[in-house]
């Protein structure tokens, strides 16, 4: 797979912001073969498209939704420290 | 360069770091065998050191952070506290957190590389060393 392709396929993943709808985008968007990169991928996206969230609670929410067993492992660790360091540069 | 001969200069690089550590911390230790969780240990701190040895960042200007190899790797898996990445004239120190933000923070997309050797392709950030010395946090 093409790196912008990859990019593509993620970024849109990641507009699902609730992690489960996420994963159901790449699997229905991406062949098998490709959905553990893809995983491992999000990471990088989805911090991002959370920190947009309006809300605290819309924020919480989409990383309660992020399983403890989420593959690989630091998966949710990683997007909740993204999301305070993006939250945290913000230009209010 | 072969994987062997990364793997022998790695194991210098990590030799030379281990040296510094134990005149303050003397139990620093490396991990035995291919540790994937960390490369040196510190039992006074409890703490743990990934090292990555990027003399080739001089010519480049970039430093590489793999996370996908054909499975979730290096940074995807690392356990360890911190990153030092030597890059052959200067050893910088980082946390996980520190190099995450770079990565956020600065809009880094992955790339794919295929090292000599290599049966699968590496998923990678290639983060300007100029970038990613703003992210020392250690």
């Amino acid at each position: 797979m093409k790196p912008d392709r990859l990019r593509t396929l993620v970024k849109n993943a990641a507009e699902k912001i609730y992690y489960p709808q996420c994963l159901k985008h790449i699997e229905e968007t991406m062949d098998k073969d490709f959905h553990a990169l893809a995983r491992a991928t999000l990471i990088y996206y989805l911090p991002t498209k959370i920190a947009e969230l309006p809300s605290k609670q819309e924020r919480r929410d989409a990383i309660n939704a992020i399983p403890e067993t989420a593959d690989p492992i630091h998966t949710k660790q990683f997007i909740v420290a993204g999301v305070k360091s993006i939250w945290s540069k913000r230009v209010v | 360069m072969s994987f062997k001969s990364d793997l022998e200069i790695g194991a210098q690089a990590e030799d030379k770091l281990l040296h510094k550590l134990r005149t303050v911390f003397p139990r620093s230790s490396r991990a035995e065998g291919l540790h994937p969780d960390f490369d040196i240990e510190i039992p006074e701190l409890k703490k743990t050191i990934e090292l990555k040895f990027d003399p080739r960042s001089q010519d480049t200007g970039n430093i590489v952070i793999e996370y996908f190899h054909n499975k979730p790797s290096a940074f995807s898996v690392s356990k360890a506290d911190y990153w030092v990445i030597d890059t052959g004239v200067e050893v910088l120190w980082f946390t996980r957190e520190g190099i995450l933000d770079c990565i956020l923070n600065e809009g880094m997309h992955p790339i794919k590389i295929h090292g000599a050797g290599d049966r699968y392709s590496k998923w990678v950030f290639l983060i300007p060393l100029q970038i990613l010395r703003n992210y020392v946090n250690v």
